[in-house]
């Protein structure tokens, strides 16, 4: 009996803490294998939970220096659920393992069943002053003390900082917070395309700095293909992978790759404006990563580029929705042909650096977040307007972040203008659309079936309407008056056309439907009868649209 | 300094004064020859009130998201009760030579402002204004005092005047670096606890001043004194350097006298 007694509290015990996860749990597996023998044993020991779905790969790169050598990174789970932190490396040769290090938990028996739901957890996680910057996640996470326990974290910001905060999945019992403003953050410097001297946010790495943004709620990136056309290329129309070794680097966080600081830099202030002016948080408004690549060719390198490719990875940008880690989408910034000329409407223009003009970047920068919102099909009047809330996007950054004026650095309604230099400046204006040969009238609008039905072309038609609704004037086909509500109130029209693009316009929109739309938007935010309806309602119609 | 020059002159030359015998005397007709004093040995125990030493203020910059950060920290010397005894010994007609104890406890409420540069623009730095209750003073001071008795006719009253060297040490609490906290998108920032340390200095002052005293007994009495002890130092500041700081001040108080 004596025994008995002890023995029953003891299974009670154990049982007890299985149901609310309180397990002792035995001690984590360190593995350390650089020696044949060693090796042995313990490539053994990971393929055999691998092959149990207990360790899964969690991303395999290619280190440059060894290019032989694959790097598998493998993550434990329990039940479905992650170890945090708990990691194994593999290197290997021709899947020889050259060395493996790593700490993992041993077979678990910890319940993944949690009491606290997740509309809790994010309860418990947000506090009262606060906001998730990560959604919660479960895990199960090794305490100081060897206890597991199954938990909920997500990244809390408040006034005090930012958090990552772990929660008992059970009892909401808070059990771990650190900063994860992380230490190695850096501010570096550098000169952009027109020899401006900025800030870039990244992360000190090593020896060196990486351009990877850990300031900013979203991972932001930006990847140095190095000149590499073949591999931008099948990273863009292949689907390959981007690896950490092509982040753009350098070692004295003094930074003197224009492309790269301009890129980095402007898709950094894009995401700055759609928080501040509009309350939103990145591409799908829930902080999705941001991927830029730049120099997929050198600038000197581009006549030697395949015709094929030189109109898209040269003298271009673009966004692809289904490239980059995880299928994010990639803002692609080309390096232009620098001091060559070429004919651009009509215009003689040279073509520098793609990402040196800051509404280039956002123009990228939003067709990322028309994918998420509207989804503007990309055809006819609906891509028309896909570019053109693009364009007004582009221009709205530029005017938020750059001193009204003409010259290089300042905000105008050209569009690119810091990029197509010579003749004039730009490649699209919103004040005159047809100084580029496109429509400032729905009647004027381009009917053929190239470029998607003209989507670069008759964008202008809503470029000028949002042009007209600020600053006002006579649309020089119709002749007829706008009042805008002029330049100190850009505010409450940049306000109305995202409404209307990102909440109200349907997919296969037309301009007749931006028109009603952003009418609406005007009365929603500002009442009706106000100056920015007003000014709405004479800019589509100056412009022909009814 | 030079109102300090001056009170040193002062009491200097009273001293002096009531020391020394007039040589005119000799061609004046005999005066009542006065009373010497008989007690050798004098104490005082004052409650004091110090004016306050001199405001001081701090500045530093250091390396922040690629530009210069700066902060400055006006310390307000709060004035406040002191502490003084002093105990004194007749070595020569009226002169005396003493040595003395004066404490300073006190708050030094600090105002503290900085500019720290915006993380993503040049020239936009965000500022901060911040007071930092909670930092001490202490002052603890050693006077060695010349001591002159001035001859009164009333028995009961005595006064002094004195000055000499003061050994000052001094125990600071100062803010090393200015803390912040920040989120996105970092146009503002909010107080947070910075580095403070507590620096120790000592060096050599001086004290000058004057003490009544009645008494009711032969012994015991009560008095009042006023003087000046103070020096300028120069403390370890944040940025690295010194920054020179007034300690002591002008004190007032009364309390105890005793003699023997």
């Amino acid at each position: 009996m004596n025994r008995i007694i002890p023995a029953a509290i003891a299974i009670g015990a154990f049982l007890v803490s299985l149901e609310v996860g309180l397990a002792q749990q035995p001690p984590a597996v360190f593995i350390k294998a650089t020696s044949v023998a060693d090796l042995r044993t313990w490539d053994g020991y990971v393929t055999a939970r691998e092959r149990a779905g207990e360790l899964q790969v969690l991303s395999a790169e290619r280190d440059p220096s060894l290019p032989d050598r694959v790097v598998e990174r493998l993550q434990q789970y329990h039940q479905g659920v992650p170890v945090w932190g708990a990691q194994v490396v593999r290197d290997s040769t021709d899947g020889v393992a050259e060395s493996i290090f790593g700490a993992v938990s041993p077979p678990l028996t910890i319940s993944t069943e949690p009491r606290l739901s997740m509309s809790d957890a994010q309860r418990v996680l947000t506090g009262d002053s606060g906001f998730l910057l990560r959604q919660p996640q479960l895990t199960v996470l090794t305490l100081e003390s060897g206890d597991r326990r199954l938990a909920y974290t997500g990244v809390q910001s408040s006034d005090t900082g930012v958090f990552r905060i772990f929660i008992d999945a059970q009892t909401g019992a808070e059990l771990l917070r650190y900063s994860e403003i992380e230490t190695q953050s850096a501010i570096g410097t550098g000169r952009g395309a027109i020899g401006d001297r900025k800030k870039v946010s990244v992360t000190q790495q090593g020896g060196a700095y990486v351009a990877d943004d850990k300031m900013r709620p979203p991972k932001l990136t930006t990847y140095d293909m190095r000149g590499d056309l073949p591999r931008a290329f099948q990273v863009v129309d292949q689907g390959a992978p981007l690896f950490a070794s092509d982040i753009a680097s350098d070692s004295d966080n003094d930074w003197t790759d224009p492309p790269t600081v301009d890129a980095h830099a402007y898709v950094g202030l894009t995401y700055d404006y759609y928080f501040k002016r509009h309350g939103r948080r990145g591409l799908d408004d829930r902080d999705r990563p941001l991927v830029a690549m730049v120099n997929g060719t050198r600038q000197q390198d581009w006549a030697s580029t395949p015709p094929q490719l030189l109109g898209l990875f040269v003298l271009n940008a673009f966004w692809c929705g289904a490239c980059g880690p995880g299928n994010v989408g990639v803002m692609y910034f080309g390096n232009g042909a620098g001091p060559q000329g070429f004919i651009v409407n009509g215009v003689q223009q040279t073509i520098g650096y793609f990402s040196g003009s800051i509404d280039i970047v956002a123009h990228e920068l939003t067709h990322g977040v028309t994918q998420s919102s509207s989804g503007l099909i990309y055809l006819n009047e609906s891509g028309a307007l896909n570019e053109s809330f693009s364009d007004i996007m582009g221009a709205s950054v530029e005017f938020f972040h750059q001193p009204v004026g003409s010259g290089l650095g300042q905000a105008d309604y050209l569009l690119g203008e810091d990029t197509f230099r010579g003749g004039l400046n730009g490649n699209r204006s919103m004040e005159n659309p047809a100084l580029f040969g496109d429509p400032d009238h729905y009647s004027k609008r381009f009917t053929g079936t190239t470029d998607n039905g003209g989507v670069h072309t008759n964008s202008g038609i809503s470029n000028h309407v949002f042009y007209l609704a600020i600053e006002g004037g006579t649309n020089r086909t119709s002749g007829l008056a706008v009042q805008g509500v002029g330049a100190a109130n850009r505010e409450q029209i940049e306000k109305v056309f995202y409404r209307a693009f990102v909440f109200l316009l349907p997919a296969n929109a037309t301009f007749s439907n931006a028109r009603g739309t952003t009418i609406q938007a005007a009365r929603d935010l500002y009442g009706a009868g106000s100056a920015p309806e007003r000014a709405v309602t004479q800019a589509w119609t100056a412009v022909g649209v009814n | 300094m030079r109102r300090t020059t001056a009170l040193v002159v002062i009491v200097v030359g009273l001293a002096a004064v009531a020391i020394a015998n007039p040589a005119s005397a000799q061609t004046r007709p005999p005066v009542p020859r006065r009373p010497q004093p008989t007690d050798r040995i004098f104490i005082s125990v004052d409650g004091m009130y110090q004016a306050g030493s001199e405001n001081f203020t701090d500045s530093a910059t250091f390396p922040a998201n690629a530009e210069t950060a700066t902060f400055n920290s006006a310390y307000d010397v709060k004035p406040g009760p002191a502490f003084s005894i002093a105990g004194s010994g007749l070595v020569w007609r009226q002169l005396a030579i003493g040595i003395g104890v004066s404490r300073f406890s006190r708050e030094t409420p600090t105002a503290v402002t900085a500019s720290i540069p915006h993380p993503f623009f040049f020239n936009q730095p965000r500022s901060l204004t911040e007071d930092i209750a909670g930092f001490h003073r202490e002052e603890l001071a050693v006077h060695v005092q010349a001591r002159a008795m001035v001859p009164m006719s009333n028995r009961h009253m005595q006064t002094m005047v004195y000055g000499g060297p003061s050994f000052f040490s001094v125990k600071q609490d100062v803010l090393n670096r200015v803390g912040y906290s920040e989120t996105y998108p970092y146009d503002s920032i909010t107080p947070a606890p910075g580095q403070t340390a507590s620096v120790s200095k000592s060096k050599v002052g001086f004290n000058a001043g004057a003490d009544v005293a009645y008494f009711f007994t032969r012994q015991v009495g009560v008095g009042g004194t006023a003087q000046y002890a103070g020096t300028t130092m120069a403390l370890s500041s944040a940025s690295g350097g010194t920054v020179d700081v007034k300690v002591g001040g002008f004190q007032a108080g009364g309390g105890l006298r005793l003699r023997f």
